[in-house]
């Protein structure tokens, strides 16, 4: 057995058990310390910070995900920061007096972020936001983990009490910041991935974990919000959006609600692209959906130099003769490439010839400068794009972006051989998601995330599962319209459709370079 | 004018790595009427450029549809040669039962596997996906394989390989077999924890771990 030390936290003065060895990040975080990470502990973000004083030392300033615990320590954590809750000001100061009426609070809950609006009912004008990441993450990033973890019904118990404590936090910081008072809220209403909505509500998750992927139950919830340890929320009830599937969720079903996919007569689409994209089809007056393994690449991880959106993430790439970034401000020099930078650079380099169709990145043969051209150089006996001297793009890393995108595309294909739909009677397609909220349409063609849809309408939507969380908030009887979508869509699972490895192989390409004539017609089939 | 063996079976290996199948068809016609061994066409020629495919898949210059490409060609030269093989020239390299674990119908990472173990010599048995766990014994047991290898992507069905495992144990028959495991959310440590003999992180690194288990340089 390893040695056990105690980590005191201050303010609050806790006291934790910790083994040696184990990463204080993670510590901070099971004990449900409100503390703030962007960079999935790569030690970049510097988010974490934290004042630690040892045995016997003078306090030092530290990060705690670099951090490993060598002993009892005092650990203290800065005053949060008023800045991580983004008020959206305009909607703030239009108010204006009205903010005595009655609100609600519309959830998201990702297995990596959670995100939060306070809004007026029945209007449904958001008077302010909140994010944060989910302190589930200590268990893994993705949801398989926190299946993984919960068979230990310690686990899932510690799962489910983070998730609904940090809830509750964040209503509590939207109040506070708001003037707004407990009784003004009418309902919290909560979408969000089955997985999550199952340990929200206390659900058992291990059935999901394995083929045939068994939920213990789809249906919404509508239950007053006290129970949940929302002590002062006395006059609140909670919902949570019904599912489809267990891995098609509420906030899919908030999605379909959003867009009204659901009761147009035209072909349409809609796609949620995150870890998990989902993409539903509405043809002939009928819903399928399936759901692709995209996994993290799109939101910055698993890239050498990726990082999530925020303060110093390098979110556009433009190459002329010169490169010329855009970085999300608020850090004096670029850290890395979140999600849409990552795209843009793909989409750049393979608008001047650096990588070709099958993904290769080339040294020679670009349309660009010498100087563009030199910053492909060997790394680890391949090659990498040095888009500053500390910030290269590897080869590894254009394959994570092609996994993802073929992962998106070949469910896109599979749906239409199953459904016999032709991309041409696409009349309109709804990108969603955080991610979907930067992507251009340039970029969907240029990497080539779905077949052309010569006569379809691109609308990008940002995050469609707050959007129809809002409106069943300022309209409840939608719960049912929800209910009713939730039961029409037929969930269609890539794995069991036959020939579905040979589509997938053949959606890892990009569709090769329009300016450049050959190569794209030679991809097309 | 008559080529030369060497000559001959490096275009072999050529042929696959620049994925040129008809040329693979072509040059394995040659190497039979030029009185090559089939056999020695096979590990010598095709499979050479296999195992150089399979180094750049490792470092990332080749992806999955060029492996895949690169089998089409090899497989297709063995078609050609494989009638033809001398029964008393086989050298199998070892007996393989692969299969992706009960629970995951993920099996694109097995196939790689499977592509690059039959071409370094190995015979494979595919038992394909959602393998329920006691088959991977019984089949095993059937063959008289040596090596047992077992795939998922899920972090929710790794616990099946150490049930595997465990079952050799309880049949008394673990040391019977080596037990590779390999798959998106499998590590060392982990392979180290269930007990396994091997791990392997790629396609072709799996080969390498394969060979050094039998003892086989």
């Amino acid at each position: 057995m390893s040695e056990r030390f105690t980590v005191s936290i201050l303010p609050e003065d806790k006291k934790v058990p910790a083994e040696k060895g184990e990463n204080l990040l993670d510590v901070l975080l099971k004990s449900s310390v409100q503390i703030d990470t962007a960079c999935g502990s790569q030690g970049i973000c510097r988010k974490c910070k934290v004042r630690i004083t040892g045995k016997n030392g003078e306090p030092e300033t530290k990060l705690a995900c670099q951090t490993e615990i060598t002993g009892d320590m005092e650990v203290l954590i800065p005053e949060v920061d008023v800045k991580s809750i983004q008020v959206v000001n305009d909607d703030f100061l239009e108010v204006d007096g009205g903010l005595d009426s009655e609100m609600a609070v519309a959830f998201d809950i990702g297995t990596t972020t959670l995100k939060a609006e306070v809004f007026t009912i029945p209007e449904g004008r958001t008077i302010a936001r909140i994010s944060s990441l989910n302190p589930q993450r200590v268990f893994g990033h993705d949801v398989m983990s926190r299946i993984q973890a919960a068979s230990n019904p310690n686990n899932a118990a510690t799962m489910t009490g983070m998730i609904r404590k940090s809830i509750e936090g964040m209503c509590k910081r939207l109040l506070k910041r708001t003037g707004i008072s407990y009784e003004q809220i009418s309902r919290i209403v909560i979408a969000g991935n089955t997985v999550m909505l199952h340990l929200f509500f206390g659900m058992d998750i291990t059935g999901m974990g394995k083929y045939p992927y068994t939920p213990v139950s789809l249906s919404a919830t509508v239950e007053d919000a006290s129970p949940f340890g929302f002590d002062e929320f006395i006059k609140t009830e909670i919902i949570g959006l019904p599912a489809i599937s267990s891995y098609l969720g509420g906030d899919l079903v908030a999605g379909i609600l959003t867009t009204g996919i659901h009761e147009k007569r035209e072909t349409s689409l809609l796609i949620d692209i995150g870890t998990n994209a989902e993409i539903i089809l509405s043809y002939n007056g009928s819903l399928i959906a399936t759901s692709c393994a995209a996994g993290p690449a799109l939101e910055g991880m698993n890239i050498q130099c990726g990082m999530t959106a925020g303060p110093g993430a390098i979110e556009e790439v433009e190459i002329g003769h010169e490169i010329r970034l855009n970085i999300i401000p608020g850090y004096r020099q670029p850290l890395g490439l979140c999600g849409s930078g990552i795209i843009d650079l793909i989409a750049e380099l393979i608008r001047v010839g650096l990588i070709d169709s099958k993904g290769r990145m080339l040294s020679s043969d670009g349309h660009v400068s010498q100087e563009i051209q030199s910053r492909v150089r060997k790394y680890k006996g391949t090659h990498a794009f040095y888009l500053t001297e500390d910030i290269l793009f590897t080869q590894k890393d254009v394959r994570q972006v092609q996994l993802a995108k073929g992962a998106i595309l070949s469910g896109f294909r599979a749906l239409k051989e199953y459904s016999g739909m032709s991309p041409e009677d696409v009349r309109s397609v709804y990108i969603a998601g955080e991610f979907g909220r930067n992507l251009k349409l340039d970029h969907i063609k240029r990497l080539g995330f779905l077949d052309d849809m010569p006569n379809a309408e691109y609308n990008f939507l940002g995050n469609s599962s707050i959007a129809g969380a809002k409106m069943i908030g300022s309209n409840p009887s939608l719960l049912q319209k929800a209910e009713k979508i939730a039961g029409k869509v037929a969930a269609f699972p890539l794995s069991s459709f036959e020939g579905y490895q040979r589509l997938f192989v053949q959606s890892l390409e990009f569709p090769g370079n329009p300016e450049m004539g050959g190569e794209n017609a030679k991809n097309q089939n | 004018m008559q080529r030369t063996k060497t000559e001959i079976l490096n275009d072999l290996a050529d042929a696959v790595v620049t994925m040129d199948e008809n040329r693979a068809v072509e040059l394995a016609k040659e190497a039979l009427q030029a009185n090559i061994d089939a056999y020695e066409a096979i590990t010598t020629g095709l499979s050479k450029g296999m195992e150089v495919v399979g180094q750049k898949y490792e470092n990332g210059e080749y992806f999955i549809p060029e492996l895949l490409v690169c089998s089409d060609a090899m497989y297709a030269g063995i078609d050609v040669l494989k009638p033809h093989i001398k029964a008393d020239s086989i050298k199998t390299v070892g007996r393989i039962v692969i299969g992706v674990v009960e629970g995951d119908t993920h099996d694109i990472g097995k196939n790689l596997v499977k592509i690059m173990l039959e071409s370094s010599g190995f015979e494979v048995h595919d038992l394909g996906r959602d393998v329920p766990l006691k088959r991977f014994i019984d089949e095993s047991e059937r063959l008289e394989a040596q090596i047992i290898c077992m795939s998922t992507l899920m972090t929710t069905t790794m616990v099946g390989m150490e049930r595997v495992i465990d079952m050799l144990r309880g049949a008394g028959l673990r040391k019977r077999y080596k037990v590779m495991v390999g798959g998106g959310p499998i590590s060392q440590s982990f392979a180290d924890k269930i007990g396994a003999d091997g791990y392997a992180l790629h396609a072709a690194s799996a080969v390498k771990k394969a060979k050094e288990l039998l003892g086989i340089s």
